[in-house]
């Protein structure tokens, strides 16, 4: 955290020498600059027979680690499985904390305990403690809500481990090559909701965790539906002239921002979906599109060419007064505003496309070093985000911690990935 | 059900041509009342399903099927559909010179055989975002839209669809398949 702290404080500092008020640099985060706050999982006790996709330590380690706020220290043949078998000598110097636990049958699946034990104070301290009936088949999801429980007891803030992403998957082999699916956060427990011969688009999840909004060309135009993914149904929402892409929905769940272009070229509007109102919300003669919403609903982000290139622009929706967010010369795409609303994750051309930051207080940072990312989405806690980029010669699903720290591909086989949205809190 | 397709596909072309006249508004977020929205149509009855997911999207129908049409259009229709690609340089939609002489032969076939329509898809290749690249294949489609109506096709001929970088001809990462990819198809 310090190097961390201490490579921003001089990057203020050069633009407050340099007089600019908006900063056009570019700063790649390379990852290790420095190390996370250490933490050791230990294997939980009565899981040596369980299957590798059960480990979890493995699970609660890997979901640490991509927050890119710790860094999981090896437990090197700990055997601690209970906080009072935890000796402070035994754990390498600096270890904040150690999550122990162990695994027993219960009587429909499993008896999970975990306690949580910090080693600040010199003697170890238990400062979380559960023990929980898992039903068998869903130990990998309790895996993520000890994840949860562990990161916010350290950091005071949620982590969002037990979330979930949409996506669009194309596996050109198949009869239905474009494929809708959602996962875990991490990749796994993939389910194919929706196939088809013909393109399909944009996922993106409504507040309710269950509704996905989509686009589809399988009448030979591209057309915004959404999909229960519940009860299977789902419903033609728009099917204009031209354009009807990019849906994104409110905060509140209540109306859908899209691209049309109906009226001659693509523009912003507003469907308030109870009400069936349209509102139009920009209006000039280059594109706009990629509409993004701030955590209040009160402004929306998106990418216009009014100014040339396409950069990003905010228009504040009940005033209509538009301000340009990204002054950078080059392409500005893709804007998605941090939960806290401290600025914006976007995709911005330098060298390639690359996953950037741009916070409010001025500075614009790349988070990756590859060239072809795309579709940049954060998860509800703003710790984590998920991308798709080539690498191999296909297109992953790639995940990158908000501070740039750690990256890591999620999914590269079985087709190209394509489209991720993270759901919100209320994905799972 | 086709016609209709076929009615939205003109409408789209007029629009985006800017042939009818549609109120433009100022940001200032009034309510668009030139927009009519229908209650949402249900489409859950019919789905049929393939391993637990919801199959949709068959292989599109071509417009000109079953058209009566003579000897020698349909000849000209086949070879016309062997010769229906341009290529477009990197973020651009002007047309290159050498596609000039592909394009007026389509027009010569398209205002003899009033009947037939095409749409024609734009597409781009992979770099940037696909929801910006959706825009840039609109242009495309529509700057050859343009093309052929000065030519003199009539514009309820033609219809236009982008595919953004959806739909690639090569689906290869590198410089090879984006020079393929970045085209308009004239399709009949």
């Amino acid at each position: 955290m310090k190097v961390w702290e201490k490579a921003f404080s001089a990057l203020v500092l050069f633009w407050g020498f340099a007089g600019t008020g908006q900063a056009d640099l570019n700063l790649e985060i390379t990852g290790g600059m420095d190390i996370g706050r250490k933490i050791v999982v230990v294997p939980f006790g009565g899981q040596s027979a369980a299957r590798e996709d059960q480990d979890l330590a493995g699970i609660i380690a890997a979901d640490l680690t991509r927050s890119g706020v710790f860094s999981p220290v090896a437990a090197g043949g700990q055997k601690a499985s209970t906080g009072d078998e935890v000796r402070t000598s035994d754990f390498p110097a600096g270890t904040e904390a150690v999550v122990v636990g162990r695994v027993a049958k219960g009587a429909s699946g499993y008896v999970v305990n975990f306690e949580l034990v910090s080693l600040t104070s010199g003697n170890p301290l238990v400062i979380q403690g559960v023990k929980a009936d898992v039903p068998a088949g869903r130990l990998r999801e309790y895996g993520h809500r000890i994840s949860d429980q562990v990161y916010e007891k350290l950091t005071g803030t949620k982590g969002g481990f037990g979330t979930r992403i949409a996506y669009i998957k194309r596996s050109f082999a198949s009869k239905h090559p474009y494929q809708l699916a959602v996962a875990d956060y991490d990749g796994k427990n993939e389910k194919v909701l929706l196939v088809s011969s013909q393109p399909l688009m944009s996922p993106r999840w409504r507040n309710d965790g269950r509704t996905l909004a989509y686009v589809s060309f399988e009448q030979r135009k591209p057309q915004i539906y959404t999909l229960d993914i519940v009860s299977r149904s789902r419903k033609l929402i728009t099917s204009f002239p031209g354009l009807n892409s990019n849906p994104a929905w409110s905060p509140d769940g209540s109306s859908l921002a899209m691209v049309l272009s109906k009226d001659g070229n693509p523009e912003i509007y507003v469907l308030n979906l109870a009400a069936r109102s349209l509102k139009r919300i920009t209006s000039n003669p280059g594109i706009d599109t990629e509409p993004s919403w701030s955590p209040d609903g009160r402004n929306l982000y998106f990418v216009s060419e009014r100014a040339g290139a396409p950069q990003v622009f905010s228009v504040d929706l009940s005033s209509g007064a538009v301000s340009r967010v990204t002054r950078s010369p080059v392409k500005n795409l893709s804007p998605v505003v941090m939960p806290d609303n401290s600025g914006i994750v976007l995709i911005n051309q330098n060298g390639g496309f690359r996953v950037s930051r741009q916070d409010f207080s001025g500075s614009l940072y790349s988070l990756t070093g590859t060239s072809l990312d795309e579709s940049p989405t954060v998860s509800p806690g703003g710790n984590m985000i998920i991308y798709n980029t080539v690498k191999g010669g296909r297109s992953v699903l790639a995940l990158v911690s908000a501070n740039g720290r750690y990256r890591e591909v999620l999914r590269n086989s079985g087709g190209e990935y394509y489209f991720p949205s993270w759901s919100g809190y209320a994905g799972k | 059900m086709l016609k209709k397709y076929f009615f939205c596909f003109s409408a789209v072309l007029l629009f985006t041509l800017g042939l009818t006249g549609c109120a433009t508004k100022n940001e200032d977020g009034n309510t668009d009342s030139t927009a009519i929205v229908e209650d949402p149509s249900i489409v859950e009855s019919g789905d049929s399903m393939e391993n637990g997911a919801i199959v949709v999207g068959d292989d599109y129908a071509s417009p000109n099927d079953g058209l009566e049409l003579s000897r020698e259009q349909r000849a000209k229709l086949q070879a016309l559909k062997q010769d229906n690609v341009i290529y477009f340089a990197f973020d651009s939609d002007a047309i290159p010179n050498n596609y000039i002489s592909l394009l007026e032969a389509h027009a010569d076939f398209l205002r003899t055989a009033s009947k037939v329509t095409i749409i024609i898809e734009g597409h781009t290749d992979e770099r940037g975002t696909p929801e910006y690249n959706i825009a840039l294949g609109e242009r495309r489609a529509r700057s050859v839209a343009q093309y052929l109506l000065n030519l003199g096709v009539p514009a309820q001929q033609i219809s236009i669809v982008s595919y953004g970088e959806e739909k690639p001809q090569l689906f290869e990462h590198n410089e090879n398949a984006w020079k393929k990819n970045r085209r308009a198809v004239i399709s009949y």
